[in-house]
């Protein structure tokens, strides 16, 4: 008698699990007149910091541009997983949005390791998948070496060519301004090991050799998402050098970094990439530890006005001012439409092709395709990467000199003298 | 090489390795008495840190008395654990793997409530104690000297009360040989809720104490637990000293490894110990032959 009762509960359950998850397909499937645009962003984990500022990001273009009546007519639907700052879960969302989302074009991510994880799947369902965030290296090579298999596939952001070169060119710059003093003559890359940050020090290693042939560049490799940097910091101390450049992503280990750094008092510049122009990098060291700390991006906000409005209505939607990621992200929804709107069609196919073709102007910068790397063509009058410095809890572009928006100030510590 | 070059890593190694000490011992105990392998360690420590945390921006506590804080709240909490995910499956023959399971599980929702709770977010005290101490070449952080000398108050009250109160000589007996400590009169049930309520707490005061270290985020117990498991385990898993001596061999160690080739190999270097120690001594460096 028991037996018969649980088996007519299993059976219950079975059958209820299956409704269920047919009506959860179901509706999951676009009403007619909807665009389905997925987003695979890291909503949790290491890089939660860097992906809730994307995915507010494109979620204010999407509503703005449904204010203005969609695309071609129709209503964008954007959905949205966590890929949890891990490549494997990356894969699993990105299959997700597809298979059970239903997404026609997809949009992310924070970082060239979740892209790189998304390769394979986007390959295979053949959807176009727009990148930003993904500066590493290998996803041009892999890209060029198939492009087939990957023409579905198309990054929105230079790639690490651009991003280690980027801090000898400053340097450089500002050493012939009389700015930065030439002392030791000595830039400290402590590298976290990752393919992006390895590939970038490279380039800057190689740059280096061009611009500052008598200068030394010391490589301090660190392990990914490291946070305890005393020991590191106390092997850099004794060589005075003029700058520390941090080549990492992940935020809690730029805190870190920074805390540390200036409790030894090191008396260098300090150097970020795109992670300290995160709002909270500011809010949770403070204006004081902040002082004088630069940061640079393959990509920024450089036109003063428009960046402005976007800070403002950004603010006015969230409550919170934005990162330079929040403007990639926002970028990436308005060129998927332009894109589309380019085509005149929802078809793949020709919306890759309009891509191809397409010059857009947004937040970022002027957006052109180089269509063998599917990646944006960088530099002046296209996609400028930035260099900001902070001071007072606010960052100002201090070069390239073409968009210069403050003078760079050295720190008082770094002392002219070797 | 001058001594002045070296020391520096020395005295940081040193430092660093006492708070690995404290933040493994939690879970040798607990192993030690109960044989209970827990895979929410890291859990726990991350309710420590997130405790102390907020004690301190909310009610302004002092940063030390809010880690003591933090400890008591976690042994309370560790009780309702033990009662709720450990004592129901005292029952079972295999009870302590079912146990290792459960606490697997209760890893999950501890981490998914924190996110809940208070988002993905990351949250810092920037400094306890600011300035640093130079003698020639050699920069101490005042904090870590503090936070290290706090930590070891803590051990030594441990030892205290491992080693000169009745229940800690009840907690050794039950490590040492359950059956003649329950012969004895040793209420072993007892014991084991005891150890775990403890080994809660004292993890809960290193994630506390850790906090101006490591940024806090409902992820972080993730980081900690590996490696306090390498350390236990080279320690001597069940062993009550062995993991504060492994913590301080292991913080040395990842400061030369610094000074004298790379800081990236230094986690290698650790789980390169821990090969080596398990291959020639299973048991860990001072641990007893049996409980592993």
């Amino acid at each position: 008698m028991l037996k018969k009762t649980w088996v007519v509960i299993l059976g219950i359950l079975v059958v209820i699990s299956v409704v269920g998850g047919v009506w959860y397909y179901l509706t999951q499937t676009a009403p007619k007149g909807e665009i389905v645009i997925g987003g695979v962003w890291s909503l949790t984990g290491g890089s939660a910091a860097v992906g809730e500022y994307m995915h507010r990001g494109a979620l204010l273009a999407v509503e703005e541009l449904n204010k203005r009546g969609g695309i071609l007519g129709r209503t964008i639907k954007y959905i949205y997983e966590d890929d949890a700052s891990q490549p494997t879960t990356a894969a699993l969302a990105y299959d997700r949005i597809n298979t059970q989302g239903g997404a026609q074009f997809v949009i992310g991510t924070t970082f060239s390791s979740l892209a790189l994880a998304m390769m394979e799947p986007a390959s295979k369902y053949k959807v176009l998948t727009l990148f930003t965030g993904a500066g590493d290296v290998k996803i041009r090579e892999m890209i060029m070496q198939n492009p087939d298999k990957y023409k579905y596939v198309w990054v929105l952001n230079p790639n690490s060519t651009v991003y280690g070169p980027l801090w000898v060119e400053f340097i450089k710059d500002y050493v012939t301004a009389g700015k930065i003093p030439p002392k030791n003559k000595i830039i400290v890359v402590i590298r976290e090991e990752s393919g992006w940050a390895i590939g970038a020090t490279d380039f800057l290693i190689e740059r280096a050799k061009q611009l500052l042939p008598d200068w030394e560049v010391r490589v301090e490799p660190v392990p990914l998402a490291c946070e305890d940097f005393y020991p590191v910091l106390l092997k850099i101390k004794p060589l005075n050098p003029i700058a520390v450049i941090y080549m990492g992503y992940y935020f809690s280990s730029a805190l870190a970094l920074a805390k540390q750094y200036f409790e030894l008092n090191i008396p260098a510049l300090l150097c970020y990439q795109f992670i300290a122009g995160q709002p909270e990098f500011v809010k949770t060291l403070g204006v004081e530890r902040t002082n004088y700390v630069v940061w640079g991006n393959y990509m920024g906000m450089p036109i003063k006005d428009r960046r402005e409005e976007f800070v403002k209505k950004y603010t006015e939607r969230f409550g919170s001012p934005p990162s330079v990621q929040s403007a990639m992200a926002y970028d990436e929804v308005m060129l998927l439409a332009k894109a589309i709107e380019k085509a005149g069609t929802l078809n793949t196919e020709d919306v890759v092709k309009a891509l191809q073709t397409i010059v857009y102007e947004v937040i970022c910068g002027r957006y052109v395709f180089n269509t063998k790397t599917h990646d944006v063509i960088p530099g002046k009058g296209y996609i400028p990467s930035l260099v900001y410095q902070f001071k007072g809890g606010e960052s100002y572009i201090v070069w390239p000199m073409d968009y210069k928006e403050k003078e760079f100030e050295l720190p008082p510590w770094v002392k002219p003298s070797g | 090489m001058v001594l002045g070059d070296i020391t520096p890593f020395l005295i940081n190694g040193f430092l660093i390795g006492i708070i690995y000490g404290l933040m493994s011992v939690g879970l040798s105990l607990i192993f030690g008495v109960s044989g209970i392998v827990n895979m929410a360690h890291g859990e726990f420590f991350m309710l420590g840190a997130y405790i102390s945390y907020f004690l301190i921006t909310i009610f302004g506590l002092n940063p030390l008395l809010s880690c003591l804080m933090a400890g008591l709240i976690m042994f309370f909490v560790s009780i309702v654990i033990y009662m709720t995910a450990v004592f129901p499956l005292r029952k079972y023959v295999n009870w302590t793997d079912n146990v290792m399971v459960s606490t697997v599980g209760l890893t999950v929702l501890l981490i998914n409530l924190a996110l809940l709770l208070w988002g993905p977010w990351y949250r810092g005290m920037f400094s306890y104690f600011t300035g640093s101490i130079s003698i020639g070449d050699i920069t101490v952080s005042v904090e870590r000297i503090i936070m290290a000398v706090f930590g070891v108050v803590i051990l030594i009250c441990f030892w205290f009360f491992v080693h000169h109160t009745s229940f800690g000589k009840a907690l050794r007996a039950v490590s040492d040989d359950e059956y003649l400590a329950l012969l004895a009169g040793v209420n072993a049930e007892k014991m084991y809720l005891i150890s775990f309520a403890i080994g809660g707490a004292i993890t809960a005061i290193s994630g506390g104490l850790l906090t101006p270290l490591f940024f806090i985020y409902p992820t972080v117990g993730q980081r900690v637990i590996v490696k306090s498991f390498a350390i236990t385990i080279i320690g001597g898993m069940g062993s009550l000293g062995g993991p504060i001596y492994a913590g301080i061999i292991i913080g040395l160690v990842e400061g030369l490894t610094t000074f004298f080739w790379e800081a990236r190999w230094a986690d290698a270097i650790t789980f390169i110990a821990l090969i080596i120690v398990l291959l020639i001594k299973p048991a860990g460096l001072f641990g007893k032959k049996g409980r592993v």
